[in-house]
């Protein structure tokens, strides 16, 4: 292996790890509010779009296997019109960006700090993640499997003691007449989840990207597990309807919990190990939106892009609606809109493309 | 491509970590700047006042909300501090008190949330709402309701004890006179927003034998939507404990002997159990109760001359019929109200419902016209 590559499942790891913030918080308080007591049931379903996703991409990745994926689609939809749709993805993943700035901010005011301006935290996150953009991936990977370790230790511990205090009511009742809010449900989930299918276009540094689907199978049922689990754990405590209008439902619930030893309100625990997601999401998103950029202009010399990519982060970061209900509500609607289009309307219209043109 | 030379690009190099790490040291000073803190400060245990119970009155003059905390300082053995606040809203409220007490108020140990009567015809469900969101607060608190007083009454007027204590010790006895319904924040929230009933202990003065103060219980609140909707007086609340409860500890069942006078058995736990029988389309037709006393095997003690001395059949019997007697009575408060505060529909009967009648799922409508059959037995052992 290359000295800064990376494995496809890595790759897809670090993506929904970076992910479980948004799918404890925002995305869960939707899929409650879209599904009711259903709502456990959602994220396993909504892990299939992005699956078939990631083995589309595996498909285009051996019939092209010198090509990354920001080559393949500059050679099946043109050098115009390519540049384009890679241009939009990167104004793409910096919009999420921001909006992980953000919500992040927003997150530690109003859990933790309330008298306090969002633009310390966010300005702390956007310093390590400088660093760590600045670097290499391969180190950024190593720093991730870190992450995962301390995230599912954290999680291991509200879960195992909240175990014997769970009952079956709050998940009740489900039945066939919930299929068509479930599954409408589905699609914000789904989109989120696709932000692995984003992150492919850093396939030029993963070493067995012919693999991406098979290698993604492990990763996304992980996310979609600890996402249905969210939902569970937030259920027992609040219910399905106080879960949708909670803004940050699981770190919400461990906070109105007692650990073990007396230990009390480990919202502080979550938001900690929420950090490091942040941190790897932001990372994520800044070196997709480079290497995009880099495909875009020509330029292979990425790092002098990082520091100006930072400031207009935090300036936009700064610029969304300050209000929380507001920032949720335009995240909501912005969001799942986006993610969509790129993760699951890109990759068909590539793969479409490069079969008409006969490049694939 | 940088054209700098390898000197110069070394020397960056190593400016580099002592840059980041100015840098951080720069974003740490600014907690203490312009009073706007960018990063919180660490407060000493004697900076914190650890509030117990946090008491909201609204509604009874100009709808002003009055926010009282009682707890006891963090260090510091002293009498139990009280503070006392009035604003428009109780976000605000809680706001100015902080901003007036010099210590810092900790909500996040709260053991009680204590509303007046008044609130609760007002509506709580804004309250709860806010108690939900705010960051401070513990939503794993209990919930209890000041019968024809306000919250601040009660936890004013207690002779120097401390109200928490009071609220402890009494649910500590898990006796049928105690009360075995007692929400938490997040529940009674959770209610609120799936429209369900909610019932709540409600609480009032009484003087103890030591001559303090202290509330007791006093029945129970019945809230739909947040706002109130009955009140079950103490005798009552009996049949919604005997119905809510699982096994509790062993309590004194007083009733009516055969022969007259008042008999007494020593009850040591109960069970119930739900049965629904449906109709042949698969609707439900009615409900069973069937109820099981565990007594203990001893002469039941006779409170007056004219009962017996052990126990009979037909004492039993006796205990049977006036335990079925106070349970139908209650079953049909709760229809007569139209609302299930009693929790007979519980999810395995609304699953069960629902697959009989798809799409329709509300049970309060069911319940209301729903035959329900009391069976209540007594097992001496």
């Amino acid at each position: 292996m290359k000295p800064d590559m990376i494995t496809a499942r890595r790759l897809t790891a670090l993506s929904l790890l970076s992910l479980l913030p948004q799918a404890g918080g925002l995305f869960a308080a939707l899929t409650a509010e879209w599904a009711g007591a259903a709502g456990w049931l959602a994220p396993l379903p909504a892990a299939l779009p992005t699956l078939g996703a990631l083995f589309l991409l595996q498909s285009m990745y051996r019939r092209r296997p010198d090509e990354p994926l920001d080559r393949i689609v500059l050679s099946t939809l043109g050098p115009v019109v390519g540049r384009g749709v890679l241009g939009l993805a990167a104004l793409w993943c910096l919009l999420r960006g921001v909006l992980a700035l953000r919500l992040h901010g927003a997150r530690g005011v109003g859990l933790l700090f309330p008298r306090t301006h969002p633009a310390g935290l966010m300005l702390l996150l956007l310093l390590v993640t400088l660093r760590a953009v600045r670097g290499r991936l391969s180190v950024l990977s190593r720093a991730g499997i870190l992450c995962l370790l301390l995230v599912s230790a954290g999680l291991l511990l509200l879960y195992l003691p909240a175990l014997p205090g769970a009952r079956l009511e709050p998940l009740l009742p489900v039945g066939p007449a919930d299929a068509p809010r479930l599954l409408r449900s589905i699609w914000p989930l789904a989109s989120l989840f696709g932000f692995a299918v984003l992150t492919n276009f850093l396939s030029g540094q993963v070493d067995d990207r012919a693999e991406t689907g098979r290698r993604g199978v492990l990763p996304l049922l992980f996310c979609a597990g600890t996402t249905a689990l969210f939902l569970v754990f937030s259920y027992q405590v609040f219910g399905a309807a106080l879960t949708a209008r909670t803004p940050e439902p699981f770190p919400a619930a461990a906070g109105s919990l007692s650990g073990p030893g007396g230990a009390a309100r480990l919202a502080p625990l979550v938001l900690s190990l929420w950090s490091l997601c942040d941190f790897l999401h932001l990372a994520l998103a800044c070196l997709t939106a480079m290497s995009l950029l880099g495909a875009v202009t020509g330029r292979t010399n990425l790092r002098p892009l990082a520091l100006p990519l930072h400031i207009l982060l935090f300036l936009g970061a700064l610029a969304v609606p300050a209000g929380d209900t507001d920032l949720r509500a335009w995240a909501a609607a912005l969001l799942p809109w986006g993610d969509s289009l790129l993760a699951f309307g890109l990759p068909p219209l590539v793969f479409l493309a490069g079969k008409l043109r006969k490049k694939l | 491509m940088s054209r700098r030379r390898p000197a110069a690009k070394a020397r960056r190099g190593q400016l580099q970590l002592p840059r980041t790490a100015a840098l951080l040291a720069a974003v740490a000073a600014l907690a203490g700047c312009d009073g706007r803190q960018a990063l919180p400060y660490t407060r000493r245990l004697c900076d914190y006042a650890l509030v117990r119970v946090v008491g909201v009155d609204a509604g009874e003059t100009d709808g002003r909300v009055t926010v009282t905390f009682s707890g006891r300082a963090g260090s510091s053995d002293d009498e139990p501090p009280v503070l006392t606040w009035t604003a428009d809203t109780l976000a605000r409220a809680m706001q100015e008190a902080q901003a007036r007490e010099t210590r810092h108020l900790f909500l996040g140990h709260t053991e009680y949330y204590l509303f007046g009567e008044a609130a609760a015809r007002a509506g709580l469900g804004a309250h709860f709402d806010f108690l939900v969101r705010a960051p401070d607060t513990h939503c794993g608190a209990a919930l209890y309701l000041a019968e024809d007083a306000t919250a601040r009454a009660l936890l004013t007027d207690t002779g120097g004890a401390d109200p928490a204590d009071a609220l402890t010790s009494m649910e500590a006895d898990r006796f049928l006179s105690s009360p075995a319904v007692v929400p938490s924040l997040s529940e009674a929230a959770g209610r609120l927003a799936a429209r369900a009933p909610l019932l709540v202990p409600l609480l009032r003065a009484a003087p103890s034998p030591s001559g303090a103060v202290g509330p007791v219980f006093a029945g129970y609140a019945v809230l739909l939507d947040g706002r109130l909707l009955a009140k079950l007086s103490f005798e009552d609340s009996w049949a919604v404990n005997l119905l809510a409860a699982g096994r509790r500890a062993p309590d004194t069942l007083e009733f009516p002997a055969p022969d007259g006078g008042t008999a007494a058995l020593r009850l040591r736990s109960h069970t119930v159990r739900r049965h629904i029988r449906r109709h042949r389309d698969g609707r439900i037709a009615a409900l069973r109760l069937d109820v099981t006393l565990e007594s203990e095997r001893f002469a039941p003690r006779a409170v007056s001359d004219a009962a017996p001395g052990a126990e009979t059949p037909a004492l039993l019997q006796a205990q049977n019929a006036w335990v079925t007697q106070r349970l139908e009575a209650a079953v049909a408060r709760a229809q007569a109200l139209g609302v299930d505060y009693l929790g007979l529909g519980t999810d395995d009967v609304r699953l069960m419902m629902y697959k009989a009648q798809l799409g329709t799922r509300d049970w309060d409508a069911v319940f209301a016209s729903l035959p329900v059959e009391i069976r209540v037995r007594t097992v001496v052992n």
